[in-house]
Order: structure tokens, then sequence, then C-alpha cells
């Protein structure tokens, strides 16, 4: 069996998934077994601008074993709590997506139907209110969870706001103590063998690399994926409309948020995702219903502090790979596919592909079985994401610009269909097998998005009103309370891991 | 203007009948939902033992039961798996989870690696639950030793008459209205949609807003057959004088054209046969447990199985439930185990009237899951004895022709679908079965031999410390547990 051993790996690029990659395989594969080279080009910039993350990015930091202060230090880090979505249901209005518990359970009926019923009649507050990490966000604290009982503050479910070059520079240096043989060099052509696979890629300088297994991190243009394997792209715009973002830090404007916001704007929509040293921002646009010059306008006018550069304007299909892994290629990153940042759902794409990656690992043989499996584990996991961010743009009521009318009435996936109309009902998420955004995500971001279902679990009525009504009071005030208890995310930063 | 269902009735009968009133009247009584029960004459014979697994103690806290109360009521004993004799092995497969906690990057696959090179052919040293069973050691872990829960996870055995006693009186105590019938047949009237208008009974029509229908043997559903992969032919059971000691699980026996399971009660053990010969064929079965000792003092009575499911149980305003919806054999998942699930998934998309599609959609979806669950691990029980499944794709179902690939090569597993089936449970059915994972898992490649060896060793000793402190079942249960009817 050890004559099968895959020995040497090349991954070529080295942005965010590059070094993701780097990191995790040299942490796992002992190097005495396994060469691991990441090839990249100074020449060719990475399309990293600030990095959003969701909360599953804490079980990659904890297989690279990460100090999690330094990793904040290092990479000027904030915390993320949620994402606010500004005038995407209608101008004017605005919701949170946010991490961990909606209110609190009881007889096992989720509490977010409770509330539903409640706030038909009038009888609740705003769902955020009923949300730690909402009430958290709306008074800038932050606290990391503690020994704290049944409170709330025992379990609190958060993300980071990182520099994305900081991080790839960060998860280098870790690679490179690990084994990572690092070259600097442009990759000029790719060597297949008789059976199609990739043998070797010939730098710029005439250098020949070969190895058993090659990771395609090269971004949008995927040089041994598409350009080499020509594995195809499933294209998804016309379900996700935008094709370009323009992207442009601005200097801090007072204490960092520690939630992500999107803003929906006339052909797209902005982000705005603070530092510990600056704010990252981008205009996320379709082509088709705005110019180059109108989105990077709309930017500039809509930065809270001064640019700091000239805002850079970056192309994308929105899609994926139609297979993620071809013959002995893995694609990923921006070589697998685009989906826009609207729910931090990039660098989790990347953790979940290596993930997969180490359940899948090959032997020279490259057994098509297991190959497949990864593939089809992979597509569902992207065409689920896919649908939840289609639902941002579909169930917007925004009338004011031919692209939202477009996004409004476009025809989305069936999949999709079912699960709005299902909440539309009666407020019920029907999520599909491990999908990865849970009940209260979806339910979180369809009434944000202004889907009031028309009823909600039906033994909610059975629930004696007046008991409900000081329950749903009681567990607004534990939420005043415990957020009271946290610091502010500026305190918590300056305490803990503020970078130099 | 969307209103709350108010009425249910349940058309059935058995134990099944009993367990679906008990979790409704309990569950929605309270909401002031009115439960009315048409108790059919039982056609068939009631199972003499239901073998439940970790749900149990859940299940006694939704219906406000005393758990030592009902273990003790039912002669009940306890069950860390079952263990099993066949493919010329000895094997277990417990409900908890391989090693000393729950999750460990990579233990299995380092197990694996470490088991590869060997004869060993089970993986009880490394399991604490396989390990207590093995010894005939059990005792409940304390709340503040919630690993200990997690790695001791058990069932129970308990005697089908008694248990049945225990829901009758929680119904009758719920006041659900009881009506007990003399023929089985009764006149119901179904639209085109699947929609129960009436129920006709002794001549007076009976509504409901909604109906549950446990009857079995209904000819005009379209069923699944599920004969090429669950080849049950007959069943039969019968209560044997209590054995000497008291084993702390089930115990599966492959036979030449079937399975034995032997589950011990505190009065007695109940043998079980699921054979899958011809009935021309069904005395060479006899034969066989005549060998092993495990033959009734009378004849047996064998009753006709086929396997089967009702890809939508949910139609219109009817929920089939039971035999009426599923039959796995009885094997691995008992009938009420079933019913048990298809509750909980109904309780928790309890819908409003008019009823919507998507309530039933989404509840025969999730039901689906769970089949395809279930099937897969209780079909694997049935696989032709073979080191390798890569060629077998046209005889298994094809997602469990998936799993087996998946284990043979790399010692892991598809996603789960539901929570029918635990992972730790695949792991030891697919080794118990011969499979052995080809590949070494590459998260432990920066690990030597020696290291990976020397850690699976120490779980092993730890396991073994463990369980030298436990009391024997027979202790835990006598201290703890005697029968209450003794």
């Amino acid at each position: 069996m050890k004559e099968k051993r895959i020995k040497k790996i090349i991954i070529v690029g080295g942005g965010t998934a590059g070094y993701m990659a780097a990191a995790a395989l040299t942490k796992v594969l002992s190097k005495q077994n396994c060469e691991v080279k990441l090839i990249e080009s100074e020449q060719i910039g990475t399309v990293g601008v600030g990095e959003a993350t969701i909360p599953q990015i804490q079980l990659y930091n904890k297989l690279l074993g990460l100090d999690e202060d330094d990793f904040v230090r290092r990479t000027k880090a904030t915390f993320k709590l949620a994402i606010q979505f500004k005038d995407w249901d209608k101008i004017g209005h605005s919701y949170y997506h946010a991490f961990g518990d909606v209110g609190k359970d009881m007889e096992g009926v989720q509490f977010y139907h409770y509330w539903l019923k409640m706030r038909q009649l009038g009888k609740a507050g705003d769902i955020d209110d009923y949300t730690l990490t909402s009430t958290a966000c709306n008074q800038q604290k932050f606290m990391r969870s503690i020994d704290a009982g049944n409170s709330p503050l025992s379990n609190i479910a958060y993300a980071f706001h990182f520099d994305a070059g900081l991080y790839a520079i960060y998860l280098r240096e870790l690679a490179e103590k690990s084994g990572l043989i690092r070259l600097e060099g442009k990759v000029i052509e790719t060597q297949l063998n008789e059976q199609g696979f990739v043998q070797s890629v010939q730098l710029e300088n005439g250098d020949i690399h070969a190895a058993d297994f090659f990771i395609d991190c090269s971004g949008f243009r995927g040089l041994l994926i598409e350009q080499a394997l020509k594995t195809g792209y499933d294209d998804w715009t016309h379900w996700l409309p935008c094709d370009s973002a323009v992207t442009v830090p601005c200097e801090s404007a007072g204490e960092p948020w520690p939630f992500t916001r999107s803003t929906a704007q006339k052909a797209g929509w902005q982000w705005r995702i603070p530092l510990q040293h600056r704010i990252g921002n981008g205009h996320v646009y379709s082509s088709k219903f705005m110019s180059d010059e109108e989105a990077k306008q709309i930017l500039l006018d809509n930065l809270d502090g001064k640019p700091l550069g000239e805002p850079r304007i970056i192309r994308f299909t929105t899609g994926k790979r139609k297979k993620f892994w071809n013959k002995n290629v893995l694609a990923l990153g921006l070589s697998a596919g685009f989906m826009e940042p609207l729910e931090s759902t990039s660098i989790h794409l990347v953790q979940a592909a290596l993930s997969k990656l180490f359940t899948f690992f090959p032997t020279l043989s490259f057994d098509q079985v297991d190959i497949d499996e990864y593939n089809r584990q992979s597509s569902f996991e992207w065409e689920r994401i896919r649908d939840f961010l289609i639902v941002h743009y579909h169930t917007t009521k925004r009338d004011d610009s031919p692209f939202w009318d477009y996004c409004r009435t476009m025809d989305i996936p069936p999949e999709l269909q079912q699960k709005i109309a299902q909440f539309k009902k009666n407020g019920r998420v029907a999520r599909i097998d491990s999908e990865m955004f849970n009940e209260l995500s979806w339910f979180e971001v369809m009434y944000g998005q202004g889907l009031h279902p028309e009823s909600y679990h039906a033994l909610v009525d059975n629930f004696p009103e007046d008991l409900l009504e000081r329950r749903l009071e009681s567990i607004r005030n534990v939420m005043i309370n415990s957020v009271d208890y946290m610091p502010t995310h500026q305190e918590f930063i300056n305490q803990h891991c503020k970078s130099e | 203007m969307n209103t709350t269902i108010k009425h249910i009735t349940i058309m059935g009968s058995g134990i099944e009948l009993y367990m679906t009133a008990a979790i409704l009247s309990v569950a929605l009584l309270p909401f002031g939902i009115n439960i009315k029960v048409l108790a059919l004459p039982t056609t068939d014979v009631d199972a003499l033992v239901e073998t439940t697994g970790p749900e149990f103690s859940a299940l006694c806290n939704i219906l406000g039961l005393v758990e030592r109360d009902v273990v003790r009521q039912c002669y009940g004993t306890f069950r860390l798996g079952s263990r099993y004799l066949a493919n010329h092995h000895d094997w277990f497969v417990p409900f908890a989870h391989l090693g000393l906690k729950a999750q460990q990057d990579d233990f299995e696959q380092g197990l694996f690696q470490v088991l590869k090179p060997t004869n060993i052919n089970n993986l009880n040293p490394w399991s604490p639950a396989s390990s207590a069973a093995m010894s005939g050691k059990f005792a409940i872990a304390g709340k503040d030793r919630p690993d200990l829960q997690q790695a001791l996870d058990y069932g129970v055995h308990l005697d089908a008459a008694q248990y049945r006693q225990i829901l009758a009186t929680l119904c009758q105590k719920q006041g659900v209205e009881w009506r007990e019938l003399t023929s089985s047949s009764l006149q119901v009237d179904r639209d085109d949609l699947g929609n129960i208008g009436t129920v006709v009974v002794d001549g007076n029509p009976i509504k409901a807003d909604f109906w549950f229908d446990l009857r079995a043997g209904r000819s005009h559903i379209a069923w699944q057959d599920w004969q090429s992969y669950l080849p049950v032919t007959f069943y039969a059971q019968w209560q044997a004088l209590p054995t000497q000691t008291l084993s702390p699980y089930s115990q599966l026996q492959q036979l030449q054209g079937g399975w034995v399971k032997t589950s011990p009660l505190q009065n007695g053990k109940v043998v079980q046969v699921f054979s899958h010969q011809k009935q021309c064929d069904l005395a060479q079965i006899e034969q066989q447990l005549i060998t092993l000792g495990l033959a009734p003092q009378s004849t047996i009575s064998w009753k006709a199985v086929r396997c089967h499911v009702l890809e939508s149980p949910w139609q219109g305003n009817c929920l089939s439930l039971g035999e009426a919806a599923i039959d796995l054999g009885g094997l691995v998942f008992s009938k009420l185990q079933c019913v048990q699930t298809a509750l909980v998934q109904f309780i928790d998309l309890f819908p409003d009237l008019p009823i919507g599609e998507h309530n039933r959609q989404h509840y025969n979806n999730v039901w689906q899951c769970f089949v395809q669950d279930a099937l897969d691990f209780s079909a694997a029980h049935y696989l032709p004895q073979s080191t390798s499944y890569s060629n077998c794709l046209n005889d298994l179902p094809k997602s469990l022709w998936q799993r087996l690939q998946l284990f043979e090569r790399l010692g892991r597993l598809t996603p789960m679908h539901s929570d029918a089936v635990s992972e730790s449970q695949w792991y030891h059915l697919l080794f118990g079965l011969g499979l052995r994972p080809q590949l070494n898992s590459v998260v432990l490649s920066s690990m030597t031999e020696q290291q990976v060896q020397s850690a699976t060793q120490q779980v092993k000793q730890s396991i073994a410390a463990l369980v030298a402190g436990m009391p024997s079942h027979e202790q835990y249960l006598a201290r703890f547990y005697p029968p209450l009817n003794q």
C-alpha cells in the first residue's frame, strides 16, 4: 500500500485558499511522507480584500491549533456576531442574520413560532430583542462565552472579520514552520500524462515541478482545473446576476462594529467589514444593470471613512466547476467557483473542501468512487448555499430599479420555491439533509426579507397567551441583562487581542 | 382562515395503537385536542418483547413515566447494544461511541489501521459499552458524568404485555376516548386526495379533523416492496425459560436461512426467529434451533412476513403508521420504534386546517430520510458473505452500496440522513461483517505506527479499568430494578 501513497502535492496559487490548504496539509501530513509545495507569483495579485467569516471557522483554527488572540492580533481582526442587511427588503428597513440562538424553545417548539404569533398580535418586540447577538450588535458589545449556567452568555456564537492579506501571511508562516516549500514563480504551462492527469507545471524561469496531486488555487482562471483539464463550469448568473465588484478600503470610523453590514444598492449591494486598522468595503453589482463608473461612485459615496487607495474592479461569473475534483486536480477557493460574499461563505467553503479532502484523501490510483462522492457532497453544499443567497434577492419588495425587478420576478430553483412556499404558509423551514444554514438562519433571513408567514406552529395557539406574554418579556429582560454584562467590542479587543 | 385541529381519531390495534394514543394524548391533550381511539380486534400476534434503543429514556420523559418503574414493571433488562454471532465471528454493535470520548479526531480510523494486520474481528475492547456488555456488566452513569452516560448509552428489553398495560393505563389517565370494536372491518370514506371524510362504525358515522391509520394489510395501497433487500419471509416468537445470566444485550445469531434473536427479560427470555426460507424449508431452521437449544416446547407457529414501505404515508388528513406504513422485518427496528419516530416527526410538523400540501410533503420527505437509513442498516444484515461489495451495486440499495464502498476504502461513513442509526453502530456492524478499510487516515499520517498503536492501547487499558469497576448487570438489576410483580 505504501508505494501507492501520494508523496508530492503542489498547490498552485498563494491567496487565502492556497495558504489555508498549505497550513492544513502541512499540519496533517508528515513531511517525511509527503512533500507540500506552494507556487505563487507576486506578479499575480490576490482577490482578498478583507474577509468576513462564519462561526465554523473555529473548527479550522482548532485543526491548526491556533491561539485565537494571537490570530486576531496578527490579522488585525475584529469579532463578528451577525450580518446586518440594510435596504434589502425595502429601502429604510434592516435586519440581522445573527449567529447563535434566538429566544428559548418551549415545549419542543422553536421560540420563533411563539414570537410569530405574539408579533401578529402586536404583543412582541422586534426579534432582535430576543436574540443575544443582535442585541449585542445594537450596543456594539462583545465577549466570548463564559460558564454561566443557563444564561445565553454560556453560548455565544461568533466569527471574525480579518485582513485576508495578513491572514495569508499568518498561515504561510505556520505552514512554512511545518515544512511547506514555497516557490516564487509564474506557472506558464501544464504537462498532462497519457491518461490526461496533470504531471507537472512549468514556471516562467523554465523550472518544471512534478507532483502526484495538485490543488488549484489559481483563482477565477482555474489554471489547472479549467485551462488544463477543461472541466467545465455551471453558470448561475441567471439566479445570482451580479458579475462585478469594486473594492476599496477606507479609514476606520469610530469603534469597530461587531457585525458585517450589507447594504442593498440600485443594482447590487455593498459590504462593510470592520477591521482593527481600517474598514474593508466593496460594491457587488451587475454590469448588465450598472456601469463600472456608477458602481465606483456609489461605493465612494457610501464610505464611512477616507478611502485608502484607488478602487479596484473584479469580474466574476457566479457558479461552480462541474467537478471540484477532476483526475488528480482539486479546485479550491475561486478556482472551484464563485459565490458572492453575501453570507461570508467563501472561507467556509475552502475549509469544508479541505475537511472533505482529508476524508477522501487519494492514493496514486485516484479511485473514481471517492472522487465522485467528494464531488457529490460538495455540489450539494454549494447548491444549498446558492439557494440561501438567492432568497435574499428574490424575496425583495424593491421595485426602484430594473435590477430588483429582475431579481423579484426571476425563476428560482425548485427546492427553494418549496422552501419559500412552506415558510409563507406556516413559518416552517424545510431544511434539506444537513445543509449548512440551519432553520434559524433561514427564518431570520426570510422574515427579515419581509416573508411573513400566514401561520406558525399549530401547537402555539394552545399555549396560554398571558403565560406566553410573560415568558417573552422575561426572555427580553434576560437578553438586556446579559448584554449589559458584556464589554464593548473595542474594550474586549483592547483587553485581549489588540493589534500592534 | 386557519383553524386548529380539534379532533383526532386513531384506528388500529396492538401495542402500536397504545403507543400512538399515549404519545398523542400527552403531547396534544393539554392543548385541548380530543383524541379518540377505534381499537380493532387484534388479528396479529402481539410481540412478546419490546427492544428499544437509547430513545427509551427520552420517551419516558415525554410520556411522564418514571423509567425505573417501567423497567421494573416490565421485567425489564438493559441492553447496551446487540451481540452478533455471525460470519463465524462473535462481535458486538453498541449504541455508544468507540473510544473514551464521543468526538475524537479519526480514532476509529486509527483503530482500523492498528487492527488491519491482525486477526481481531471485533472492536469490543475499544468500546466501553461493548466491553461492559461482553463482560456482563452494566451501570447507568450519574448526571455528573455526561461523558460516561454517552459512552454507556443504553436501551431496554421490556415484557411487551406489561408495557402495553402501562401505556393503556396512561391513555386512560389522560382521558383518551377509547372504543373497542368487535369487527376489524371499517367502512372508510376516503376521497381521491386521501382525505378521510367519515368512518362508519356499527352504522354510525364518525368524523375527525385528522386520522391515524395503523391497520395492517390494506390491499389497495401501493407499497414499495423490499423483499429483495430484506428477504424475511417468516417470523416466529416464543418465551423460553430464563437464562442463567441476564446479559445486557440482545443476541443475534445467524442461521442458515435466517436469524434468531434472543432478548433477556427478568421473567424469561424471548426468542424471535426471522427466516428467509420458503415455507417448505422452515424445517431446516427448526432443526438448527434444536441444535442451538433454542427450540420451543411446542410447535413453532410461523407468520408470513413481507417487508415493505409506503412512500408517502401522509395523504390528505390521514397519516399511516406502524405496519400500515412500514415493515422492516423486526430484526433491528421494532414496529414500535418506527411508530415513535413517525409520531415525533408528525408532532414537530403539527398542521393547521386546512392541511397544506407543504406539511405533507415535508413530513413525507423527512420520513424517507429515516426510511433510507433504516433500510440500509437492516439490509446490511442480509448481505451475501463477501470481503468486498464493490461489485454488488445491483443487489443492494444504492445508498448502502455507497456506504459499503466508502467504508471498504477509507473506513468512513457517508452522511446520515436521520438519527435512525448511530455512526458507532455502523462502524461496528461493518467491521463485524468482515469489511476492512484499505487505506489509512491521512489525518493520522504524521503519527508513526507505534504512536497510533500506543494511543489505541491506552484507550483499551482505560476502558478495561473502567469496566472492571462496574457491577454485573444482574447485580445492578437486583439492587436497583427488581421486578415489581415478583
